[in-house]
């Protein structure tokens, strides 16, 4: 093969791969405008099909994921706020406690571990689900009897993680914020209150604002990742199990760059 | 002033590079299309899923109701087009009662839920689930999706029906007992029915007006027969 060939090849290659991404995108931004202007009218409250949907699947997201999340934070939780007292005290400086804990727990960690453990828990259920509803052909069921997929499956599914993440996500905070504290005054670091007066020093209102927007919103676009590569299933099966990989590494790859935006900004 | 009989029209259909000529069902009039199950998936995406899809560049599908235009996909639409896809007629997250109810539920609109509500255990009765309606639908065979199909046409009470090899796969005696039901039905509701198969051989055993042939191959048309 000449070296023509092969270039020609290669930009084929890459023709191909930048047209699909191209795709891909306006796939994922088309479905986000529709779900968004289904939200935005407002008549799914209205809709008892669809509320009772919404209620389902914050119970099967939230509710059932809450004392995962107590765990989860309440180990987590002890560990990084006792490796920060102890870092701060080798350092003598414990203003690093409360600042320390606002930057890494409240602003990294517990946004990110609630959108892992919601992906793992719920979200490869939502790719399997509107999968299988692909390719069984439901999509034409629903909509014969007038139902509108972006209302009845798409938005109570992406309303349920955002309402889900963002609640869990402050839980996370404050109960590993709280046990992490009495773990140290238990294990003789730092007293109780003393830690608590750190904390609240350390503590800054957009940084708050920032837990509660990433809270929100990297569970809300996981969510629609998810939908959109159940989408992609169509009249195939075989496809699902490619499409949940391809889900999961697309949802942990978006909050990797989400996350480094946002220290950028 | 007198009523116009409901009548669903398609204007040059393109499915598998071949293009179906314009036409349309009226109200009690029976049509068969002959054609593979892809084009039929296709023709039910063009009837059902615009504007949300691919398959629905313009609109070429519309129901004439009362001196209406209903464009095909429309909430209007599908409120008088039945649809009985096989094997596609329940959800099985819901209970059977859900099911029957769903389209009404999800609509919100009072008047018709009420009524819906009020003819349920009659339209039960005549399927013959009145017993079960309150079980999780979950796995079900094609008889309990083609019975709920029928559920749902006759709560909505359609003019036109959009039927899909509905005994396919059926057990024999599930399939002259649905028969029956079917027969009824039409007779209670003297709808336009579109039928969709893909065997030449008629399994359904209704007698059609017209019946259309429309194959893949590239060298071979429509044939009117």
């Amino acid at each position: 093969m000449s070296f023509i060939q092969r270039c020609h090849e290669r930009a084929d290659y890459v023709g191909a791969w930048v047209l699909n991404q191209g795709i891909g995108i306006w796939r994922f931004l088309q479905l986000l405008l529709w779900t968004s202007r289904a939200f935005i009218r407002f008549q799914w409250l209205a809709r008892i099909a669809v509320t009772n949907v919404v209620i389902r699947q914050l119970y099967f997201t939230g509710v059932q994921s809450l004392i995962w999340i107590i765990v989860m934070a309440l180990c987590i939780g002890a560990l990084t706020v006792y490796n920060i007292a102890v870092f701060a005290r080798s350092v003598q400086d414990l203003s690093l406690i409360g600042r320390l804990i606002n930057t890494l727990l409240v602003q990294e960690i517990a946004p990110v571990v609630v959108v892992l453990f919601l992906l793992v828990r719920s979200g490869v259920a939502v790719v399997t689900e509107i999968g299988h509803m692909q390719a069984r052909g439901e999509d034409i069921f629903l909509h014969s009897l007038g139902i509108s997929l972006f209302e009845y499956i798409y938005l109570p599914r992406a309303l349920a993680f955002a309402i889900s993440g963002v609640i869990l996500t402050f839980i996370f905070v404050v109960v590993s914020i709280w046990f992490g504290g009495l773990f140290l005054s238990w294990m003789y670091v730092l007293n109780f209150s003393e830690f608590l007066v750190e904390v609240q020093r350390g503590t800054e209102f957009t940084e708050v604002v920032s837990m509660f927007l990433k809270g929100l919103f990297y569970p809300l676009l996981s969510c629609m990742v998810l939908i959109d590569q159940g989408r992609c299933v169509g009249l195939d099966p075989n496809q699902i199990p490619v499409r949940v990989s391809s889900a999961v590494m697309g949802v942990m790859m978006m909050v990797i760059i989400l996350d480094a935006i946002g220290l950028l900004l | 002033m007198t009523a116009i009989d409901d009548e669903l029209h398609w204007h040059d259909l393109t499915l598998c590079h071949q293009t179906l000529a314009s036409g349309h069902i009226s109200q009690g009039e029976r049509v068969r299309f002959i054609m593979h199950e892809k084009l039929q998936k296709e023709l039910l995406a063009t009837f059902f899923l615009c504007p949300f899809s691919q398959y629905c560049s313009s609109p070429k599908v519309w129901l004439d109701h009362q001196h209406e235009h209903l464009s095909s996909g429309s909430a209007e639409f599908c409120a008088q087009v039945g649809c009985m896809i096989r094997e596609r007629g329940l959800l099985a997250n819901l209970s059977l009662k859900e099911n029957l109810l769903l389209p009404f539920l999800y609509a919100n609109q009072r008047k018709s839920l009420q009524q819906a509500e009020k003819n349920l255990h009659q339209v039960a009765h005549f399927l013959g689930i009145e017993d079960q309606l309150n079980e999780k639908a979950g796995n079900r065979p094609i008889y309990m999706h083609g019975l709920m199909s029928l559920g749902h046409c006759l709560l909505k009470k359609t003019s036109i029906v959009i039927a899909q090899d509905l005994y396919l796969g059926m057990q024999a005696e599930y399939a002259t007992k649905f028969h029956r039901k079917v027969l009824k039905t039409l007779k209670i509701l003297n709808p336009g029915v579109l039928y969709l198969t893909s065997s030449k051989s008629n399994q359904s055993e209704l007698s059609f007006d017209r019946s259309y042939h429309l194959t893949c191959d590239m060298d071979v048309n429509m044939e009117r027969s």
